[in-house]
Parts: C-alpha cells; sequence; structure tokens
C-alpha cells in the first residue's frame, strides 16, 4: 500500500483555485464551461489520489468523473450554444482578483492555525496520520476558497449560467473539504455521492432555457417581472 | 357488522377514486350508486338497533392503556341518526345533482368537472360516515378535517372570485375551529391518558368545563354559530345541491354532532358551562332569525336558518345537559328532522334557480304554475322546518320544548317562549318568501325544463319528508341522556 | 276494523281528496268530491243521530302513541256531534255549491281546489271528534293549513296573497298557545287528554291556570274572528273563493267557539271558581260585545260585498261569544243558573242559525260575483231579473242576518237578547252589553239591506258587464240553506230541542215548549217571562199582507208611469242609480275611526343592530384585512433578483452556524 503524496495533492488543490478563479471571471461562458471541466477532472484526480487510503472512495472518483467531468459540462455546453458571451458582471477583473487572493490567504492562514480544531471536533481520531493532517489544512484553505469563489459567482455574475457554475463550484468547495476532513470512513464515498448536483443542474439549465425562450435573455437582473 | 360498518364508508370512497378514473359523464352514475349502497347499508344500521363499539388498534407510540385503542367504530342510536342524515341525503344530492350539475342549467351552465365534483362529494359522504362512527376523538378530528376540506373543494366548485374566497373563509374559519379541537384533545389526553369521548369525565369538574369549552369552539365554528357564522351565508356560492348537503346532512351536523357525542358520553358537564351553551344557541337563534328579513337572496335566507335550525339542536343539547333528557332525545332527532326539511327547501330553491337563472327573491314570482313540484316542497320544506304538525320538526321540537318544562324553575317557561317565537317568526317569514316566489304574477313567459330527476327526486323527498319521523322517533326515544 | 262512522268518514275524506284531485276536469272533480263529502255526511249523521238521539257516546282507540303517553282516539260526546252535524251538512252544501262556482273561468287544476277543501273537512271533523290535545292539535292544524291554501286559491293576486300570510300566521301563532298548553299540562300528568289535562289545570297554581286559560281563549277567538285578534278575517274571507269563504265563515269559525265551550265549560265548568268562571265570562262577554259593535259599524261602511260579510261574520261571532260570556259567567251560580243554561243554549242555537244564514249569504255574494265579475257593490245591481231563486234566498238570509221575524236569525237573537237582559237585572254591565248588541243588531239590519236593497239584486242593472245565470247547483245550494233558515225560524222548538241535547241542558226546565213549535220562557228563569210563536206571528203577517192586497184591490188607485226628471239633462239610466258608497254618510263619517287601517309600525335602531351582528363587517374583514397588509408587507422583500435571495439565505445559515456553534459550546 503506498503513501499519499503530498506534493501531488497540495499542486492539484492549488491548481484548483486557478481553474475555478478561471471559470469565475472568463467571459466566454464556454470558456468558463472548459474552465469547470478542468476543475472537475482534478477533483477527480484528488478523490483517486484519496481512494489509495480509502478504495471506497473510488466509487466516488468514478462517479464523480461522470457527473462532474462528462454531464455537468455537457450540459452547460449545450445550454451555452449560440450565447458565448456573459453579461456584463457587477464587478470586474481586477476587483476579483483581488478578493481571490486575499480569501486564499486568509483562509490558508487560518487553516492552518485552526486546523485541528476542526479536524479533531469530526470523525478524524488522533489515529489520523500527520501527513493527512497537513493536507487537510492546506485543503481546507482551497476548499474554502473555491466554495467562496462559488458563492462570489452566484452573487456578483448577472448571468444565470454563471449562477450555475458558481454552484458547481460550492460543490466542489464542499466535497473537496469532505474528502479532506474524512478520508479515512466509507460514509464519506457515500455522503460525497449522494450529494452531487448534477440533476439540480439539468433542472436549473432547463429552468434557464426556459427563461431565455421567454425573455431573451440570462441576465438574472433582468427577471424582476418573475415576482409577484 | 363490520362488513356494513366498512361498506358505508369504504364504498362511497370506493365510489370517489373510481369518479377520478372515469370521464365525467360516468362519474355521475358512480356516485348514485355508491351513494345508494351506502345508504342502504346505513339503514340496515341503524335497523339493527345495536349498540356496539370495536377497537381494532392504535398508535404505539402514544403510549400504554387507551393509546393503544384508537381506530375502531361505534354503532349506536346517535351514530344511526347521523348515519341516515348524512347516506340517504347524499344519495338525495347525487340524485339531484345528476340533472343539477348539467348545461342546461340556468344558473350555472356546467358542462366538464362533474368527476371532480362527484369525487369530493362521495369523500364528502364517507368522511360523515366516518365522524358518525368514530368511537372517540382522535378518530373524529381526523375525518372532521376531511369534511373540511371537501367542503372547501366544493364551495370553491365554480372556480369564479366569489366562490374561491366563500371557499377560502370556510376553510380558514372552519380549520381556526378545529384548532380549538386539536387543543382540547391534547390537553384531554394529557390530562387523562385518553382520548375515548368519557375521558371528561376522569378530569375535575373545572377543567372538563374548559375543555368542553374548547370543543365547544371548534364545534361552533364548524356548525356556524355565533360568533362564527359568517362563513355559512357566503358558502352559497356553491352549486345548490352542494349547499344542501353541506347544510342539511355534513359539515354544519358535524359541529353539533360533536357535541352531542361528548355529552351523551356518561358525564356530567357543569352547570356554567351547559349555560354557556343554552345562552349562545338562544343568541345564535335570534340573531340568525333577525337576518332573514335583511335577504334578498334566497339561499343566503336558507343559510341563516340553518344557523338558527342549528342553535335549535345546541339548545336541546343544552337544555339536556342541565339534566332534561327529552330535550337531548329532541336535538338529536332535529339533526335528522331539519335535515330532511332543509334538503327540500334547498332542492326546492335549486330548482328555482335552475330554471329561472336567479336566486333573488325581487326577481322571482309566480312559479307555482311552471313548477308545481319545487312549490310544493318548498310549502313542506317551510312548514316541515317552523314545525307546523304533523311534519317532522314539530315532533322533534316537541321533544325539546317539553325537556325545557322539565327543567326546575322559570328558565324552562322562559325558553318554551322564546323558541315558540323563533318558530312563529321563522314560519311567517318563510311562508311570506314562499307565497313571493310562487305565487303572484309570473315574472316571465319562459319555459322551464326541469329535468326529471330533479322532480322526481324532490318528489321522492316530499314523501321522505312526511315520513321520516316515523322512522326517527323510535331512534331517537332510545338515546338515554345522563 | 272500524267501529264507528267517524274514522270511515275521515278515511273517505282523504280518499276523496286524493280522488278528486287527480281529474283535469273541475266538473268531475266537483262531482266526485261532492259524492265523498256527501257520503262522509250521511256517514257522519249516522253518528251524530245515534249520540244525540240514543244519547250514547262514542269512544274507541285507533292507534296508541306510547310514546308520547297519549292514543289517538275517536271520542265523540253530545257537544261534538252537535258541531259534527253543522261541520259536515254546511261542508256538503258549499261543496255542491262549487261545482258550480269553480266550474266557470278557472284555469288551475281542481287539485289546487278540491283536495284542500276535503282535507279541510276531514280536519274540521278531527277537531270535533276527539278528547285529546295532542290530536286535536294536529287537525287544528291540518284545518288551518289546508284553509290557508285554499284561501291563497287566486295566488297571483297580491290581495289574496297577503290575506292568506297574515290568516295562516295569526291563526298559527294564536294555535301556538294551544300547543304551549298541552305541553305544560302534559308534563304535569303524561296525558294529553280533556279529562286528565283538566284534572292537571285544576290542581295548577292560579297563576299557570289563568295563563293557559288565557292561551286557549286567544287561540279560539283568534279562529273565530273576534276582534281585535281576527284581524285577519276581514282579507281572508273574501279572498277564498265563496264556497270556502261559506265554510270559513259557517262552520270553521264557529270551532272556536266550539273550543270555548269545550274549555270553558265541559272542561272547566265545574273546577274554576265562581270569581273565575265570573272574570273569563265577562272577559268572554266584553269581547264578544266589542266584536259585535265594531262587525255591525264597520260592515255599514263596506263596498266590497264580501267583505262587508266578513265584517257581519266578526259582528255574529261577538253575538256568539256574547251568549257565552253570559253564561260561563253565571254558571254554578245558585239562584242564576237557569239564566246561564238559556245563553249557552242562546249560544248553541245562535252558532247553527249563523252558520246556516252565514253561509247562504256568502253563496249569494259569490253567486253575484260568478254573475258580474266584481265584489264592488257600487257597480253590481237589478240581478233579481237574472237569478230569482238566489235572489229569493238572498232575501231570506238577509232576513235572518238581521234577525227579522219569522226566520231563524231572530229566534236565536231573542234567546240571546233574553238571556242577557235577564243576565243584566241582576249585573247591570250585562244589561249594557245587551243595549250594545241590540243597537249592533240595528245597523245589521240596515248593512244588509243595502247590499241586498240598495244595489245587488234590486235597483237598475249595471251596464258593465252582461250578467252570467248561475249554475243549478249554486241555486240548489242556496234554496236549501234558505228553507233551513225559515223552516228553523218558523219552528224553533225543533232545533232548541237538537241544541239542548248535544248541550246535555233540560230544554224543558227552560222553555215550555208548544206542539205548534212555539216557545215560552219557563217564569223560574225570569218573572218577565216571553212568549214567541212565529206561526202565530206568520198568519197575523199574511193576514196582514192578503188585507193590504185586498185594499189595493178594491181601492183601484191611478197608476201612471213617469221617467225621472233630472233637471232636463240627458242621462243614460245606470249612471244615475242609487249607488252603494252613498248610503249612511252620515252614520259613517260618526263611526269613521272604529275600525281604522293603521300604517305598518316602523322600529328604530334595526339598521344598527344588524351591523353589530354582522361579524364579518366590524371583526372578521377587519382582521383578515390587516392580515393581507402585514403579508404584503412582507413580500416587497421579494424583489425578484436571485442574488437578494442568496444573500438571505447565507445570512440566515450565518445565523443558524452561529447558533449551532454558540450552543455546542
Amino acid at each position: 500500500m503506498t503513501e499519499i503524496s503530498p506534493k501531488l495533492v497540495h499542486t492539484l488543490s492549488l491548481i484548483m483555485v486557478l481553474t475555478s478563479f478561471a471559470a469565475v471571471e472568463a467571459r466566454n461562458l464556454r470558456h468558463a464551461t472548459v474552465a469547470y471541466l478542468c476543475q472537475a477532472l482534478l477533483i477527480c484526480g484528488l478523490l483517486a489520489v484519496y481512494s489509495i487510503e480509502n478504495t471506497a472512495l473510488l466509487y466516488w472518483a468514478v462517479t464523480a468523473l461522470v457527473t462532474k467531468a462528462v454531464l455537468v459540462p455537457a450540459f452547460l455546453w449545450r445550454s451555452t450554444e449560440g450565447v458565448p458571451n456573459e453579461s456584463r458582471s457587477l464587478i470586474g477583473f481586477g476587483t476579483s482578483s483581488i478578493v481571490a487572493i486575499l480569501v486564499l490567504a486568509l483562509m490558508y492562514v487560518f487553516t492552518h492555525a485552526h486546523a485541528r480544531f476542526f479536524v479533531q471536533s469530526g470523525t478524524y481520531q488522533a489515529a489520523t496520520p500527520s501527513t493527512l493532517l497537513s493536507i487537510a489544512e492546506t485543503n481546507l484553505a482551497v476548499a474554502f476558497t473555491v466554495f467562496v469563489l462559488g458563492l462570489y459567482a452566484i452573487l456578483t455574475r448577472r448571468d444565470a449560467i454563471k449562477t450555475v457554475i458558481g454552484l458547481c463550484l460550492l460543490e466542489n468547495g464542499v466535497h473537496l473539504s469532505l474528502v479532506s476532513l474524512a478520508p479515512t470512513i466509507r460514509e464519506t464515498a457515500l455522503a460525497g455521492i449522494s450529494t452531487e448536483v448534477v440533476v439540480t443542474v439539468w433542472l436549473l439549465l432547463y429552468i434557464i432555457g426556459g427563461i431565455r425562450d421567454k425573455f431573451g435573455t440570462t441576465d438574472t437582473s433582468k427577471l424582476s417581472e418573475l415576482h409577484w | 357488522m363490520h362488513a356494513m360498518v366498512a361498506a358505508v364508508i369504504g364504498v362511497p370512497i370506493a365510489g370517489a377514486v373510481l369518479c377520478l378514473a372515469v370521464r365525467d359523464k360516468a362519474s355521475k352514475y358512480i356516485a348514485v350508486l355508491a351513494t345508494a349502497v351506502a345508504a342502504a347499508y346505513a339503514s340496515a344500521i341503524a335497523a339493527a338497533q345495536s349498540k356496539v363499539t370495536v377497537v381494532f388498534g392504535g398508535l404505539p407510540w402514544l403510549g400504554e392503556g387507551a393509546a393503544k385503542a384508537l381506530f375502531g367504530y361505534q354503532v349506536d342510536p346517535l351514530a344511526s341518526i347521523m348515519l341516515l342524515a348524512a347516506t340517504i341525503i347524499g344519495l338525495v344530492t347525487a340524485i339531484y345533482s345528476f340533472g343539477y350539475v348539467s348545461v342546461g342549467n340556468r344558473e350555472h351552465s356546467t358542462s366538464s368537472g362533474q368527476a371532480r365534483y362527484f369525487f369530493w362529494l362521495m369523500l364528502f359522504v364517507a368522511s360523515m360516515c366516518g365522524i358518525a362512527l368514530s368511537p372517540n376523538l382522535l378518530q373524529l378530528l381526523i375525518f372532521w378535517e376531511m369534511t373540511t376540506l371537501c367542503s372547501w373543494a366544493l364551495i370553491s366548485f365554480y372556480d369564479n372570485e366569489e366562490s374561491l374566497k366563500a371557499g377560502m373563509k370556510a376553510l380558514i374559519m372552519t380549520s381556526f375551529g378545529g384548532l380549538f379541537f386539536i387543543g382540547g384533545l391534547v390537553w384531554v389526553f394529557s390530562a387523562t391518558k385518553s382520548m375515548g369521548f368519557d375521558a371528561l369525565a376522569l378530569m375535575t369538574p373545572t377543567a372538563r368545563a374548559w375543555a368542553f369549552v374548547l370543543f365547544l369552539i371548534a364545534a361552533w365554528a364548524k356548525s356556524a354559530q355565533l360568533p362564527f357564522h359568517t362563513w355559512l351565508p357566503d358558502a352559497m356560492a356553491a352549486p345548490t345541491p352542494i349547499s344542501a348537503y353541506l347544510h342539511a346532512a355534513s359539515m354544519v351536523k358535524a359541529g353539533v354532532f360533536l357535541v352531542a357525542r361528548l355529552l351523551l358520553a356518561g358525564w356530567h358537564l357543569p352547570y356554567d358551562a351547559a349555560l354557556l351553551l343554552v345562552v349562545a344557541a338562544l343568541v345564535t337563534m335570534f340573531s340568525a332569525l333577525y337576518f332573514y328579513f335583511f335577504q334578498s337572496d334566497a339561499k343566503r335566507l336558507l343559510a341563516f336558518s340553518t344557523i338558527a335550525q342549528l342553535g335549535y339542536i345546541m339548545l336541546g343539547l343544552g337544555i339536556g345537559s342541565m339534566g332534561a333528557d327529552l330535550a337531548t332525545r329532541g336535538a338529536v332527532l332535529h339533526i335528522l328532522m331539519h335535515a330532511f326539511a332543509k334538503t327540500l327547501l334547498f332542492l326546492s330553491i335549486g330548482v328555482v334557480a335552475y330554471t329561472q337563472g336567479t336566486r333573488e327573491l325581487t326577481k322571482l314570482s309566480g312559479l307555482a304554475a311552471k313548477a308545481p313540484v319545487a312549490a310544493f316542497g318548498f310549502f313542506v320544506g317551510a312548514f316541515a322546518l317552523s314545525g307546523v304538525p304533523p311534519l317532522p320538526c314539530f315532533w322533534s321540537k316537541l321533544y325539546m320544548l317539553s325537556g325545557a318544562l322539565q327543567l326546575k324553575g322559570s328558565f324552562g317557561p322562559v325558553i318554551l317562549v322564546l323558541v315558540m317565537l323563533e318558530s312563529l317568526a321563522t314560519f311567517g317569514w318563510f311562508l311570506y318568501v314562499g307565497q313571493r316566489i310562487f305565487y303572484g304574477k309570473p315574472a316571465n313567459e319562459d319555459p322551464c325544463g326541469i329535468p326529471l330527476s330533479m322532480n322526481a327526486i324532490l318528489i321522492a323527498l316530499i314523501l321522505a319528508t312526511i315520513l321520516v319521523p316515523i322512522a326517527g322517533i323510535p331512534i331517537a326515544a332510545q338515546i338515554v341522556g345522563l | 276494523m272500524f267501529q264507528s262512522n267517524v274514522e270511515i268518514t275521515f278515511l273517505v275524506l282523504v280518499v276523496g281528496a286524493l280522488i278528486s284531485g287527480m281529474s283535469r276536469s273541475w266538473r268531475t272533480a266537483g262531482w266526485v268530491a261532492a259524492v265523498f263529502v256527501g257520503a262522509a255526511t250521511v256517514l257522519c249523521w249516522i253518528d251524530v243521530v245515534n249520540v244525540l238521539v240514543g244519547s250514547k257516546t262514542i269512544h274507541h282507540t285507533i292507534l296508541h302513541l306510547p310514546l308520547f303517553g297519549t292514543s289517538l282516539a275517536v271520542d265523540l260526546d253530545p257537544l261534538g256531534a252537535g258541531f259534527l252535524l253543522l261541520t259536515i251538512a254546511i261542508t256538503f252544501l258549499a261543496t255542491i255549491y262549487s261545482i258550480g262556482y269553480m266550474g266557470g273561468e278557472v284555469t288551475e287544476k281542481p287539485l289546487r281546489f278540491y283536495t284542500p277543501l276535503l282535507l279541510f273537512a276531514a280536519g274540521m271533523i278531527g277537531v270535533v271528534s276527539v278528547q285529546d290535545w295532542l290530536a286535536f292539535f294536529l287537525f287544528w292544524e291540518l284545518m288551518t293549513l289546508a284553509s290557508y291554501v285554499l284561501v291563497v286559491f287566486n295566488r297571483e293576486d297580491p290581495v289574496v296573497q297577503r290575506a292568506g300570510l297574515k290568516y295562516f300566521i295569526m291563526t298559527h301563532v294564536a294555535s301556538a298557545g294551544l300547543l304551549i298548553a298541552a305541553l305544560v299540562l302534559w308534563l304535569k300528568t303524561g296525558s294529553f287528554s280533556f279529562g286528565e289535562q283538566a284534572t292537571a289545570l285544576k290542581s295548577s297554581t292560579d297563576w299557570l291556570r289563568n295563563t293557559l286559560l288565557a292561551l286557549y281563549f286567544l287561540a279560539f277567538a283568534t279562529k273565530s274572528g273576534v276582534f281585535p285578534f281576527g284581524d285577519w278575517l276581514p282579507d281572508a274571507y273574501p279572498a277564498a273563493p265563496s264556497g270556502v269563504s261559506a265554510i270559513l265563515s259557517g262552520v270553521a269559525g264557529k270551532l272556536g267557539a266550539y273550543g270555548v265551550l269545550r274549555v270553558f265549560w265541559q272542561m272547566m265548568g265545574d273546577s274554576l271558581t265562581r270569581a273565575e268562571l265570573m272574570t273569563w265570562g265577562v272577559v268572554i262577554a266584553v269581547f264578544g260585545t266589542v266584536s259585535a259593535f265594531v262587525g255591525g259599524v264597520t260592515a255599514m261602511r263596506e263596498n266590497d260585498f264580501k267583505r262587508q260579510l266578513a265584517f257581519s261574520s266578526i259582528g255574529q261571532t261577538g253575538y256568539i261569544y256574547l251568549a257565552l260570556g253570559i253564561g260561563i259567567a253565571l254558571l254554578r251560580s245558585e239562584r242564576l243558573e237557569p239564566i246561564a243554561q238559556l245563553a249557552l243554549l242562546g249560544a248553541g242555537f245562535h252558532i247553527l242559525n249563523d252558520a246556516v244564514y252565514k253561509s247562504l249569504l256568502f253563496m249569494s255574494a259569490g253567486s253575484v260575483l260568478y254573475s258580474t265579475g266584481t265584489r264592488d257593490l257600487n257597480k253590481v245591481g237589478g240581478l233579481a231579473a237574472v237569478m230569482p231563486w238566489a235572489a229569493a234566498a238572498a232575501f231570506v238570509g238577509v232576513l235572518s242576518l238581521s234577525g227579522l221575524p219569522p226566520t231563524n236569525g231572530f229566534a236565536s237573537k231573542w234567546v240571546i237578547y233574553q238571556s242577557s237582559i235577564s243576565a243584566g237585572l241582576e249585573f247591570a254591565p250585562f244589561l249594557i252589553m245587551a243595549i250594545v248588541a241590540f243597537f249592533a243588531g240595528l245597523s245589521t239590519f240596515a248593512y244588509s239591506l243595502k247590499f241586498f236593497y240598495g244595489t245587488a239584486f234590486l235597483g237598475t242593472p249595471s251596464a258593465e258587464r252582461e250578467p252570467k245565470r248561475l249554475p243549478r247547483t249554486m241555486t240548489i245550494a242556496q234554496v236549501v240553506l234558505a228553507a233551513i233558515c225559515v223552516i228553523v225560524g218558523m219552528v224553533p222548538a225543533t232545533a232548541v230541542k237538537l241544541v239542548s241535547s248535544a248541550f246535555q241542558l233540560d230544554n224543558h226546565a227552560l222553555y215550555r215548549i208548544s206542539s205548534y213549535g212555539a216557545l215560552s220562557t219557563q217564569p223560574h228563569i225570569h218573572p218577565l217571562a216571553a212568549y214567541w210563536n212565529p206561526v202565530g206571528l206568520a198568519i197575523a203577517l199574511g193576514v196582514c199582507v192578503l188585507f193590504a192586497e185586498f185594499i189595493r184591490t178594491v181601492g183601484r188607485p191611478g197608476k201612471r208611469e213617469v221617467p225621472n226628471w233630472y233637471c232636463g239633462e240627458e242621462h243614460v239610466e245606470h249612471e244615475v242609480r242609487f249607488r252603494a258608497q252613498d248610503f249612511y254618510s252620515a252614520f259613517n263619517e260618526i263611526f269613521a275611526k272604529v275600525y281604522p287601517r293603521l300604517p305598518a309600525p316602523r322600529l328604530p335602531g334595526v339598521k344598527k343592530l344588524r351591523s353589530v351582528l354582522d361579524f364579518d363587517e366590524w371583526l372578521y374583514q377587519p382582521i383578515t384585512a390587516s392580515g393581507r397588509r402585514i403579508i404584503t408587507k412582507i413580500s416587497r422583500s421579494h424583489a425578484g433578483v436571485p442574488q437578494l435571495y442568496i444573500i438571505w439565505q447565507i445570512a440566515g445559515m450565518g445565523i443558524v452556524l452561529a447558533i449551532l456553534l454558540f450552543t455546542i459550546r
């Protein structure tokens, strides 16, 4: 049985930050989709790496490959057909980059200072190898950043497609933290698989398609007619 | 007995489900068939004259003891009276609706939705039978809320703004009352660990009186008694046969039935609570009477008369709980007698509205020549309602009044005089309204085609109304009060 | 199965009601009804003869009603039998009359007339042949209900509608009192029978007893139309078809008197104290006197001849009640007992006579109405030429009503005056009543003359419409009644015997009866013994008439015919008739206020109370409105921007997390 390489994990997770930033910031929705696809592949890879520790995670990795890396990008691709560019965002690129860097830095400091609290208050008992612990510290920082970037996308991007992408980012952040905090128990895989948002994405995109047909736009700020 | 009880509740439910499965056209046949079967079994149960309580099972998590025995049925004279009213009037309503809910209706031409209509109607019949047969408060509550739901759906049947509003109003006001029912139930259960009707006997007299008042508020709301009476006149937006059923045999009767059930469970109601019951009933009767004189819509007039008549039942129960057995019998008998008289009135007015397209008293005149059966039915109904002998309500009122006279002191004579006054005023006003609608010069020369089913059921109902005391009095005579 | 004819009669009438209702032809239905009522009459009379002549009572139970502690039983005693005799006979004649009367231009179905008519008869038979208050009440209401249907026969006419409404409501309200009384006493004894309830009434407290007696009196006085309880009467009698008016006035109204006799005399006569008897007797007599006066005076004013007869009914009922009152007041008094008996005899005799001549007069009025189509006395005239027999009968009826000898009306009024004056010599108020009644009798003469002579039958014909001839059935009924009037008037002794056997009075104690029908008061009643020999008087009058005719023939007075002179103006003859409204104008001005038409009272505060009771308006609608306002305000936060909702969510999540972290620590 081989050990998990912390370097590999760190690399993969740090690239995740980049991909999520790209997915949030790309004006072209198809580019954003591609960025998201990259991130999905990365998290699949991470899961695969963790399955060294816990074979059950392999099932999750395979499921994630199908849902995150195939189905969700495919849905996004189909629904962005013919409308490559997103509507103008509320906050520009410069601010976004500052926010992303700040969040990452803050989270890094925070997790490395207080990770033990999170880790030990969970199911993750003292028996956990110290390598996993150190991996978890960085991963948590990354997961939080991805999560916040997803939230940031939802809140600041007007385009509904971007909202969906933001939702997927949220999911990825949560999944990353989940797998980092409790890689050794089998139930983690179950929890991960059962929280896949693929159906939600499909539904959202279906509704967005309907909205586009009805209103000719997916700009959420122009949808106030929907309220009663 | 198991099979009969199952049939009385099950057949209408099965019919309801079947109605949803088939098309509009077939639904009415199913409805008539199902209600007829239910009525037949209800008559059989009433004829058997047995007193049985059977319990099958309960809710284990509620704890030991009485909570284990929650679901079953209870057959006794009171249940028989209610069953007869619910199923026979249900059958009459179904047959009448046969012609009424159709394209030929000049007030509300209806071409679709029969399946929905009959679905709810039959569910209604089943729920009322469920109420009648419930052996304890919990089961009664379940069916109670079902009737609220059914009445909501049926009042809103026409889907216009007026009927939707009326349905919502009925729903809100009766479920508001239902909250008190639940409150009372929870209180009684937590205090006695029992949900039986006789559980109140285990409480202290003060607690018992207050718990009873909670149930009473629920019953007031359900039976449209003051101050919750306002939903009933608005509920006239419902199709007329539904109004007939709602008023005569179901929904509002559930309220008085609950009170009767509680009072007949063999415990003594403190005098103050009984006094409250009596006074509220009197106030209701006279307020409703007062409103008679302002109604221009024939159906709203009938609504207020229902409020007053339910006041009679409450009054009878109140006097009964003060110790006059006869009054209790009279009140229970009045449930059945009023059911027939009121249905007759409603169905007659229904014929009028069907042919004339309006229920405004000012626009109706001289219909006796065109709709002789309806005219006759209206007068028989009005006389029956106001207690002209030997028609139904005369006997029930006779019982109640004799009960009132059994009371000690001057209370009884005062009630006697008040009730007489109310009856006579009702009589006079209904006579006046009847003359106004049916006598005089015809308002228009339009011919009116009344479906055979409507006329036939009216004639049958007139006969039944004249004969119903023969069936009802022996059953009521078996009821033993305190 | 059947032990008496009464229940067979009842059955016959009910079956007759159904069968005659099935017919579509008025003529057929009428004859069918007449056959059934005729059969009923024969059957009843057999029983009546058994009871009155054979002096045995019929009593047997038909149906036990253990639930109410009572049973339905036929119970025919002489009093009931006497009324039964009258009721069914008059009903039979009225039915015969109606065959012709209703055969005219009637568009309704016979179901609406003959069925209730026969049920009406059945109800009346039931009322007089039971001795049980529950049964009495049921039949009483059947009677009221059926007669209501008959009163509103011309239901398209709003006047008729109002009349029917008033009639039904007033009598129904009054009979509610009967029910109350019966119930109260039932609770005391557990029985509805007359006898046991009388015992209970006897043992009640004074207060309760007199209250219940008042209820009885109210119910019966309303039915018989005693002023002011009979306010329905002037509207309802004219509204009904004339045959029905005849029954209503002739017999149905008399059943009120039956009730008074039954309660105050038969039931309570032995058990009330003298003071109570006196009080109630005076009360009844006073109401009777007032009725007689008001009826007489008001009838004089009316130009609608059916309404006039209705007021006259009030007046004649007044006579009956006067006599009843005197009889009850003096009952069981040691010295004046014979006067009481005389008064009761007078009441009974007048009931019989009034039934005959009043139904006759209503039939006459119906004939005029049938013939001319109007009830306005100003528009009719000269009908004697068209309907000679009916005119002759009406003449007899009018003489009877006015109480002129030698008709039956005089005979019974004579007895009443006799008794009231005799009583008045002992107790002065009765004398005043007698005088008032005498005055009313004069006005009766005046108004009936107006009806007969003034316009309808004599005088010049009105040109408004060609009068129709009467069908034979109508004429026959009137002639028969007129014949009875004359016969009873000529031979009063037979009728007196009949009445006294119905009332179980010893007529020999009251009268010496000669073989040719003359009556003379027994001297022990009063020293001013009176003698009445109608046959002798008739012979004397006949001789006078013959003598006058003889003088005329012998004297051969010159005779010339001259047209009336109208100051040279030319007039059509019927325009210058002496019209009904010109009669007694001075008299009417004096008594204009006797029976005013009051406007409907207006109640204050009606609208206020209504809005107070309308909970929707001030309670529920404000609550729902404010609820809606609050909800609308909350819904403003629903801006339609997804981002905003997400912020809400995040904020919510933050709060939840904060709470969780706080509590977990």
